[in-house]
């Protein structure tokens, strides 16, 4: 009989988070108990769930108090978790109210406390493409050990993505739990809240004019499918999670079906803070615009190989 | 590209070349990743548009004469290597037109450049579509095993901006080329090309002036900077290209061998005496001498 897995899931009202939990809830054969952990009160979307196999916790992770009663609390003690996934750190550039880095540290405290609890065997982070840096001189196809985005000039929230990647990079030959972080493409879905997303969902899509990178998005269906093999597979290490398709940026845009146009970046820059302002994008191009200039295909030989991950989702908009 | 913009290049193929014509550049290998682009960004049509513009150059101003067509490789993996000049990359271009006119299946030449061109607005982008990468030893790799037919100029930027006294005078050439070679068990084709040493004569460089603007020097020549932009026009010399036999590497050489510096070093140094003596018999077959020999 194969081994069922107990899992926690970190960020569970995001997106990928929410489909994530309704996912491994929904595969018996495989999954035991899923506890999930919001930053809000149980929100309907898990109400019908059943308490055998699905529990729910508001935790607000930055907040070691509310952490430390998260890992003593009787629900914690009695699921007995095995793996947790990591979901929760900042999303995006956008919405939150914590400084990025109160949120490092609130994930270098839960890593510490997922390696004291002896019942965790496996630690799965979400990181992104982010982290990698893109210069004129980077490489088309980026690996997992690619250099990362040390820029001192970076602004706060790419840095502290790095940080956070760096920090379960570090950790990774601890010698009990195991660890894997994922970097996924920017994410294209409903409701995701990935910069490439925000981005084609602004009421008007604003290049830099003379560039049009070559990207390679994933749905956020295939995310789930990579974060499930993480926890069903044998596995440590950086993985680098892509989608099927590869086009250039402008083949995105006409893709989403909206209005767009290329601007100096100057330009760009002050419209997109207009835009911002008026509630016109989500998209913040003050955070590390370098996606918008420069290639980035990632290299997914290894989540292939290691993780028997295909993507099957092409893009699609409407 | 747009499918509209795509289908008016097409049109224009015909009108210009007939079907034949288009039918021929269209048996063109590519590995397209299903949106008519590959994984670096080349697109078929935006090298159509490059082709047609480059060929009146590669026709009517540089009235290029090439030969030894038979040393490509028809299919499969390869390295052309040779001499670089000329201040701007029309060598580089006029290459690339010549496999285009030359050989059957015409076979897009992937240009490995130096990355500072790809910081440049619009310039990077015509450069990815029109089938070049930046120099990294990543992308050389993955070209070479996607069987693609790699341009390299070992010279590096040194060789374009070299000053008109050392025309035709290889600078040291890189190493890089070789150990990748050695690895991907490719064939190195060397080349020659004549004439663009002389295309834009340059008298000094200033490469401080250079890095203030981004690029690796600030040359100065007869007409640059002195009629701005309109300085950079090279002068209609004649192109001579000539490719050599094709050094087979993997069949005297291990792939470990790869790592071996003094190996490495040997091959490229055996390249550039090559592509050396491919000059100098270039130079001797050219009738008249000097600026008049290089424009007849």
């Amino acid at each position: 009989m194969s081994r069922k897995f107990r899992v926690l899931i970190t960020g569970a009202n995001t997106a990928t988070g929410r489909g994530l939990a309704h996912e491994l809830y929904r595969d018996q054969a495989q999954i035991e108990y899923v506890l999930a952990v919001g930053t809000d009160e149980q929100p309907y979307y898990f109400r019908d769930y059943h308490q055998d196999r699905f529990g729910y916790r508001p935790v607000n992770l930055n907040k070691p108090r509310q952490q430390k009663e998260l890992f003593m609390s009787e629900p914690f003690k009695r699921a007995r978790i095995d793996t947790v996934v990591h979901l929760a750190f900042l999303p995006t550039a956008n919405g939150t109210s914590e400084p990025f880095d109160v949120a490092v540290e609130g994930t270098r405290q839960f890593l510490g406390q997922c390696l004291e609890t002896p019942s965790i065997e496996k630690f799965i982070f979400n990181s992104g493409s982010l982290v990698y840096k893109l210069r004129p001189w980077t490489s088309c196809c980026i690996e997992e050990d690619s250099e990362l985005n040390f820029d001192p000039g970076v602004d706060a929230w790419t840095r502290a993505r790095v940080d956070a990647d760096m920090l379960c990079r570090a950790k990774m030959d601890n010698g009990r739990m195991r660890i894997v972080v994922l970097r996924p493409s920017p994410i294209i879905g409903r409701n995701i809240s990935s910069h490439l997303n925000n981005f084609l969902e602004s009421y008007l899509v604003t290049t830099i004019a003379g560039f049009d990178p070559m990207m390679r998005p994933v749905h956020s269906s295939d995310v789930r499918k990579a974060i499930k093999l993480s926890i069903l597979r044998d596995v440590q290490g950086v993985f680098n999670v892509a989608g099927p398709d590869i086009a250039p940026l402008s083949e995105f845009c006409r893709l989403s079906g909206r209005p767009f146009v290329s601007l100096p970046f100057g330009v760009l820059r002050r419209i997109n803070r207009w835009q911002r302002a008026l509630g016109l994008t989500l998209c913040n191009l003050d955070v590390e615009p370098t996606w918008l200039k420069y290639s980035c295909i990632l290299d997914t030989r290894k989540a292939e190989k290691k993780l028997g991950f295909e993507p099957e989702h092409h893009i699609k908009f409407g | 590209m747009n499918s509209k913009a795509r289908a008016r290049i097409r049109k224009l193929i015909r009108a210009l070349d007939g079907p034949r014509g288009l039918e021929r550049l269209e048996s063109m290998g590519m590995d397209d990743e299903g949106f008519g682009y590959d994984r670096f960004g080349f697109e078929r049509e935006s090298l159509y548009a490059g082709y047609l513009f480059a060929r009146q150059l590669y026709r009517r101003w540089f009235r290029v004469d090439s030969r030894g067509h038979e040393n490509v490789p028809r299919s499969g993996r390869a390295i052309l290597a040779g001499n670089h000049s000329g201040l701007l990359p029309f060598d580089g271009a006029m290459l690339a037109v010549d496999l285009l006119e030359k050989l059957e299946p015409p076979r897009p030449l992937r240009s490995i450049v130096d990355h500072f061109a790809f910081a440049l607005p619009f310039v990077g982008q015509m450069m990815y579509r029109t089938g070049q990468v930046p120099g990294t030893p990543r992308n050389f790799r993955d070209l070479l095993e996607r069987e693609q037919l790699v341009l390299v100029f070992p010279e590096g930027t040194k060789g374009i901006v070299k000053p008109f006294s050392e025309r035709y005078q290889l600078r040291p050439f890189n190493v890089g080329f070789v150990e990748i070679a050695l690895e991907a068990e490719a064939p190195i084709v060397p080349f020659a090309v004549i004439g663009a040493e002389e295309q834009a004569p340059v008298l000094f460089s200033i490469p401080l002036l250079g890095k203030r603007f981004g690029m690796p020097t600030f040359p100065i020549t007869p007409t640059f900077p002195w009629l701005g932009v309109a300085g950079l026009v090279p002068y209609p010399v004649k192109y001579r290209i000539a490719y050599g036999e094709p050094l087979l590497l993997h069949r005297e050489y291990p792939k470990e061998s790869a790592r071996d510096p003094d190996v490495v070093r040997a091959i490229s140094e055996k390249v550039r005496s090559r592509v050396q003596g491919m000059i100098d018999l270039g130079l001797e077959l050219r009738k008249s001498k000097g600026l008049v020999g290089a424009l007849a």
